[in-house]
C-alpha cells in the first residue's frame, strides 16, 4: 500500500503546490500575505462545482470557469484590500484580509448553504501500471496541475508581463523607475495567485466529490505552510512543500493513524525550518 | 400586465386563506382542545429534520381532529424552537411546563437538546417524548422520558447479525466517526460481531470535517477485508463511496447503520453506493397497511416521500394521542399509561417500551440496487 | 530641454527639496553636485515621477511632468541610471536591457538597439545569459548604462555612477558619460565627486540641504572658492 499512499500524497500535494504558489506570487511581488487566500479557493471551487451540477458543463470548463471566477475574486480583493492601503505596512491589508476571508465565507453560507454541495465524478476508472492500480482521476489531477505550473512558468519566463513581474519583485522601485506598471504588475499577480487557488478548488471538489464553504479553512492553511516551507518566495520551493505535506500526511495516516495526518504535517515543517530558516529553497521569485 | 395579474392571483388566495380560517374556527369545535407542546430545530442546522416533524405531526393531527379529535376534544401543537440547542431546550422547558394547559411534551431532536432538558421535565412531571434521540443513557435517565427510535445498543448487535449471519463475511474492518455517537456505535457493533466469531481487522476512524478518505480508504484496503463496517452519515459515505469507486476498491461490500438509510444517500452517491447494506427503522414500501396509509397521505399532501424522521414523528404524536384517549389529558396518568404501551403499531415498527423506556426496534434489512433501498430477502 | 521652477518635494511631513530651479539645455552635460543627505538623488526621483512634487514645475521639452508617471517620463525621453546601479539580479543580462526597453512596442528597435548596446560594451554581449547579481560592480554599472539607453532616451539622468567602482571604472564611466553626451544625449549627472564631475560638465549646480546654493559654468565653479574649500580635495 505504500505506492498507492504516495500517488495519494502527490496528488493531494500538487494542489497544495496550486495554492502555495499563489501565496509564493503576492509575498514575492507585493511581500505581503493574504488570509483570504483560502476562502478564494473555495469560491473558485463553487464556481467550477456550480458549471458541473448547474449548467452541466465538462469538467474542463467548469475549470475554466473557477479560474475566471476566481481571478476576478482575485482582482477586487487587491482593489479593495491591498491597492488603497499600499502604504499603510503590513498590518492593515492582513486585517483586512481576515474580515474579507470571514466575508467570503459567510457570502458562500447565503449564496450556497452551509452543507456539502455535491460534485459529480468523473473519470471514474482505473488503470493498471506495474500491477498497481491506479485512479484515472488522480492522473488527471497530476497532469491538469503539472501544466498549469508550466503555463506559469511560460507565463513568468517568456513573456514581458512575466519578465515585469520577476523585476518587479525583485526590486519594485527600479522597475517603477524603468516604466513599469507596478500597480497593475500586483493587480495581475495577485489575479494570477488567485486564479491557481480557484483551479486546486475546483479540481479538489471533483476529487472529493464535494464543495463547501468552510473548505478554504485547511486548504488556506497548508497552502501557506507550504510557502514557507519552500522559502516564501520560491516556486519550486512551493511545489516540492506542497507536495512533501501531501507524501507525509498520507504516509501519516497509513502507518500512524488519520487523526494524525495535519499534526505530522505541521510538526515536519517546524522541523524543516528549524533546520533551515529561510525555508527549503529560499530565493527570490525567479524561475519555475 | 404580468405584475397586475400576480398581485390579483395573490388578492384571490388572501381572501381564500381568510375565509377557509373565518369558516373553520368557531364552527368545528366547542370543546376545549387538548394542548401537546413540541420542543424541534425548526430554524439552525438541523432545521431540515424539525420541519420533517413538523409535516408529518401536523398532518397526523389533522386526520385525528378530523376524524373528531380525542373524545371529542381536538388536539392542538404548541410548537417551540430549540434550533437542537440545549440552551433553547432547557428554556423551551420551562415555559412548556409551567404553561398548565399542556399535558405532554414531544421532543427534542439531538440527544444533547433532549438531555439538557430532560431535568426540567423530570422536576415538573411531564413526560418528553423524543422521536430521534438515540443516546442509550437518555431514557433510562427519568422515570418521565421514553425515546421511540430504539439506540445503538440494539442496532450494533442486528448490524453485526446481518453481516456474519445473513451475509456471511466475518472479515470485517471499520471505519468510524470520531464522535461520541460514532464511537458507541462502532463499539456494540465490534462487541457483538466478536462474539459472533467475525475477525476485526482493523478499526479507523475519521473526523466530521474530513473529505479526504482516499488515504484512510487505501489503508484499509490493505487488510483485505471481506466487509467495512461504516458507522457514519449518508454525506461522508456518499464521499466515501466515490472515492472508494475511483480508486477501483471492490472487492469488499459496504455496510452501514441506518444513519445512512436517506434519499439524498443515492441521490450523492450515486452509482458508487449500489451494494450497500443498510437497515432502516421507516421504509416507505414496506407494505404493511399503517406505512402505506402514512406514506401516500405525506405524498398526497407535500409531494414527497416521508423519511424516517416524518415516520418517528408521526409515531410519536400518534403514540401520544392514544395514551391521552385511553386516560385523559394528566400528565401523571399519561407517563404511567405510556409506560405500559404494548405492540403500537407504529410506522417504524412495533413499540413496546423497556423498563429503560426505550424501545428494542425490528430493522429492516435493506441494500442499495440500481440506485434505491431495497428490502434485503435471501 | 529640462526645466525645473520652485520645486519643492516632502516625504510625508519632512520637507527635502526647497524651491529648487535648474535648466539642462539640448545637447548640454549638467552636473548637481552636493554632500550627503542633500537631496540629489531626490531631485532625481522628482524628475522621474517616482516622487511628486507639492510645489512647482517640471517641464520637459517644453510639456509639464511633474504630475507624470515614471513610464511617461521615460517615454518623454528621460531615461534613469539609478543610484547603486539596481540591476535586476536574478534577470539576465539580456532581460536586464529588455527592461529598459520597457515602455516600447517595437522589438525590431529594440532587437536593433541591443545589438547596438552590446557593440558598445561587448562584454555584456558575452555575459548575455549570466544573472545581473553576478556581475561585478564594474560590469554592474555598465549594463545600467545600457539599460538606460534602451529606452531610446534624448537626456540621461545617472545617480552618482562612479560610486563604490574601481579607479579604472571610474575613469572608463566618466568615458562613456562624455562619450554619450558628445553623441547628442544630454546628461544631468548627480555626483560627490566633484572634481571628475566637473572635469567634463558644461555646467553645475551646488545643492545643499535642499537648496540650490551655486550655479556656474564647470570652470567657474572648479575656481569657486567655496566650492575649492567644500568640495573639492585639492
Ligand atoms: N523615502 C524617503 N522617506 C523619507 N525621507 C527620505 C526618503 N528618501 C530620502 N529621504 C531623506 O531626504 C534627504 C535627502 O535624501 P537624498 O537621498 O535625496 O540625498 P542624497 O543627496 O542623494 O544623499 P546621498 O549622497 O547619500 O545619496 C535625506 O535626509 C534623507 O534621509
Ligand atoms: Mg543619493
Amino acid at each position: 500500500m505504500l505506492v498507492p499512499q504516495l500517488i495519494n500524497g502527490l496528488t493531494q500535494g500538487s494542489l497544495y503546490a496550486l495554492v502555495a504558489i499563489g501565496f509564493v506570487l503576492i509575498f514575492g511581488t507585493m511581500n505581503l500575505v493574504t488570509f483570504a487566500h483560502g476562502e478564494v479557493y473555495m469560491m473558485g471551487a463553487f464556481a467550477g462545482a456550480l458549471a458541473m451540477t448547474v449548467w452541466h458543463l465538462p469538467w474542463f470548463v467548469a475549470l475554466a470557469m473557477g479560474m475566471a471566477a476566481a481571478w476576478v475574486l482575485g482582482f477586487l480583493i487587491e482593489k479593495i484590500a491591498f491597492r488603497p492601503l499600499r502604504t499603510a505596512g503590513h498590518m492593515p491589508p492582513l486585517l483586512i484580509t481576515i474580515g474579507l476571508s470571514i466575508i467570503l465565507k459567510d457570502l458562500a453560507v447565503i449564496l450556497f448553504g452551509a452543507e456539502n454541495r455535491p460534485v459529480p465524478s468523473i473519470y471514474e476508472q482505473t488503470i493498471r501500471v506495474a500491477g498497481i492500480q491506479i485512479s484515472v482521476l488522480q492522473i488527471v489531477i497530476l497532469g491538469v496541475a503539472a501544466g498549469l505550473v508550466v503555463l506559469l512558468r511560460l507565463l513568468i519566463q517568456g513573456t514581458k508581463i512575466g519578465r515585469a513581474m520577476r523585476a518587479t519583485a525583485q526590486d519594485h522601485e527600479a522597475a517603477y523607475a524603468m516604466g513599469v506598471n507596478v500597480h497593475r504588475v500586483f493587480s495581475i499577480a495577485f489575479a494570477l495567485a488567485s486564479c491557481l487557488g480557484g483551479a486546486a478548488g475546483v479540481m479538489i471538489g471533483i476529487y472529493y466529490n464535494a464543495v463547501y464553504p468552510v473548505m478554504g479553512a485547511a486548504a488556506g492553511l497548508k497552502g501557506f505552510a507550504a510557502c514557507i516551507f519552500g522559502g516564501l518566495t520560491s516556486i519550486p520551493g512551493a511545489i516540492l512543500g506542497g507536495i512533501i505535506i501531501g507524501v507525509v500526511e498520507n504516509l501519516t495516516v497509513q502507518f500512524l493513524a488519520s487523526g494524525y495526518r495535519d499534526v505530522v504535517a505541521f510538526l515536519v515543517m517546524v522541523i524543516v525550518l528549524v533546520l533551515r530558516p529561510q525555508g527549503l529553497l529560499g530565493r527570490k521569485l525567479r524561475t519555475v | 400586465m404580468k405584475e397586475g395579474i400576480m398581485k390579483r392571483r395573490t388578492l384571490m388566495r388572501l381572501l381564500t386563506v381568510l375565509g377557509l380560517a373565518f369558516l373553520a374556527a368557531p364552527s368545528a369545535w366547542s370543546a376545549e382542545p387538548i394542548h401537546i407542546a413540541v420542543s424541534a430545530p425548526l430554524t439552525g442546522n438541523f432545521a431540515e429534520y424539525g420541519q420533517n416533524w413538523q409535516k408529518a405531526i401536523n398532518m397526523a393531527v389533522e386526520w385525528i381532529n378530523a376524524a373528531g379529535g380525542i373524545n371529542g376534544r381536538p388536539i392542538e401543537i404548541l410548537y417551540g424552537d430549540s434550533k437542537s440547542d440545549p440552551k433553547d431546550s432547557a428554556a423551551l422547558a420551562q415555559k412548556f411546563t409551567s404553561d398548565s394547559r399542556i399535558a405532554a411534551e414531544i421532543g427534542d431532536f439531538s440527544s444533547t437538546a433532549s438531555m439538557a432538558a430532560q431535568p426540567i421535565y423530570d422536576r415538573a412531571g411531564m413526560v418528553q417524548l423524543s422521536p430521534t434521540t438515540s443516546h442509550p443513557m437518555w431514557a433510562p435517565g427519568s422515570p418521565w422520558s421514553f425515546g421511540i427510535v430504539g439506540t445503538q445498543a440494539g442496532e450494533g448487535p442486528f448490524m453485526a447479525r446481518y453481516a456474519i449471519e445473513k451475509l456471511g463475511k466475518k472479515k470485517i474492518a471499520v471505519l468510524h466517526i470520531n464522535n461520541d455517537w460514532g464511537i458507541a456505535s462502532k463499539d456494540y457493533f465490534i462487541h457483538a460481531a466478536k462474539e459472533m466469531g467475525a475477525q476485526i481487522l482493523g478499526v479507523e476512524s475519521y473526523f466530521e470535517t474530513d473529505k479526504d478518505f482516499t488515504a484512510v480508504l487505501t489503508k484499509l484496503r490493505g487488510l483485505k477485508p471481506e466487509l467495512i463496517y461504516v458507522p457514519s452519515f449518508y454525506n461522508e459515505m456518499a464521499l466515501m463511496s466515490k472515492q472508494r469507486e475511483k480508486l477501483g476498491w471492490t472487492d469488499a461490500v459496504v455496510m452501514g447503520p441506518g444513519s445512512l438509510y436517506s434519499p439524498k444517500l443515492l441521490e450523492l452517491g450515486g452509482s458508487s453506493v449500489n451494494g450497500l447494506y443498510t437497515s432502516a427503522v421507516f421504509f416507505p414500501n414496506d407494505p404493511r397497511p399503517e406505512v402505506q396509509k402514512f406514506v401516500k397521505g405525506f405524498e398526497g399532501k407535500y409531494k414527497a416521500t416521508p423519511n424516517m424522521f416524518a415516520a418517528v414523528a408521526y409515531d410519536a404524536i400518534n403514540l401520544m394521542a392514544e395514551t391521552i384517549r385511553k386516560v385523559g389529558a394528566d400528565r401523571k396518568a399519561i407517563r404511567d399509561e405510556l409506560a405500559k404501551t404494548k405492540n403500537f403499531p407504529g410506522v417504524t415498527g412495533k413499540i413496546n417500551f423497556t423498563e429503560r423506556r426505550d424501545v428494542i426496534k425490528d430493522y429492516r434489512h435493506l441494500v442499495v440496487k440500481n440506485g434505491q433501498f431495497t428490502l434485503f430477502d435471501k | 530641454m529640462l526645466e525645473l521652477r520652485g520645486v519643492s518635494t516632502r516625504y510625508g511631513p519632512v520637507q527635502v527639496l526647497w524651491n529648487l530651479s535648474l535648466t539642462v539645455r539640448e545637447g548640454e552635460l549638467v552636473c548637481l553636485l552636493g554632500g550627503n543627505a542633500s537631496g540629489k538623488s531626490t531631485t532625481m526621483k522628482t524628475i522621474l515621477g517616482l516622487v511628486h512634487p507639492f510645489r512647482g514645475e517640471i517641464a520637459f521639452r517644453g510639456q509639464p511632468i511633474h504630475r507624470a508617471t515614471p513610464a511617461q517620463v521615460v517615454r518623454a525621453g528621460i531615461a534613469p541610471v539609478l543610484e547603486s546601479r539596481r540591476i535586476f539580479p536574478e534577470l539576465t543580462v539580456y532581460e536586464n536591457l529588455l527592461m529598459g526597453a520597457y515602455t516600447r512596442a517595437d522589438a525590431a528597435g529594440i532587437r536593433q538597439d541591443i545589438d547596438r548596446v552590446y557593440d558598445r560594451f561587448p562584454l555584456l554581449r558575452q555575459r548575455r545569459g549570466q544573472l545581473g547579481g553576478t556581475l561585478s560592480g564594474g560590469e554592474q554599472q555598465m549594463l545600467a548604462i545600457a539599460r538606460a539607453l534602451l529606452a531610446r532616451p534624448r537626456m540621461l539622468i545617472m545617480d552618482e555612477p562612479s560610486m563604490g567602482l574601481s579607479p579604472l571604472y571610474v575613469e572608463r564611466t566618466f568615458e562613456i558619460i562624455q562619450g554619450l553626451n558628445r553623441e547628442g544625449i544630454a546628461i544631468l549627472l548627480v555626483e560627490q565627486n566633484a572634481n571628475m564631475a566637473l572635469a567634463i560638465a558644461d555646467r553645475g549646480y551646488v545643492l545643499q540641504t535642499g537648496r540650490i546654493v551655486l550655479s556656474d559654468t564647470a570652470q567657474n565653479l572648479v575656481n569657486h572658492p567655496m566650492m575649492r574649500k567644500a568640495y573639492l580635495e585639492l
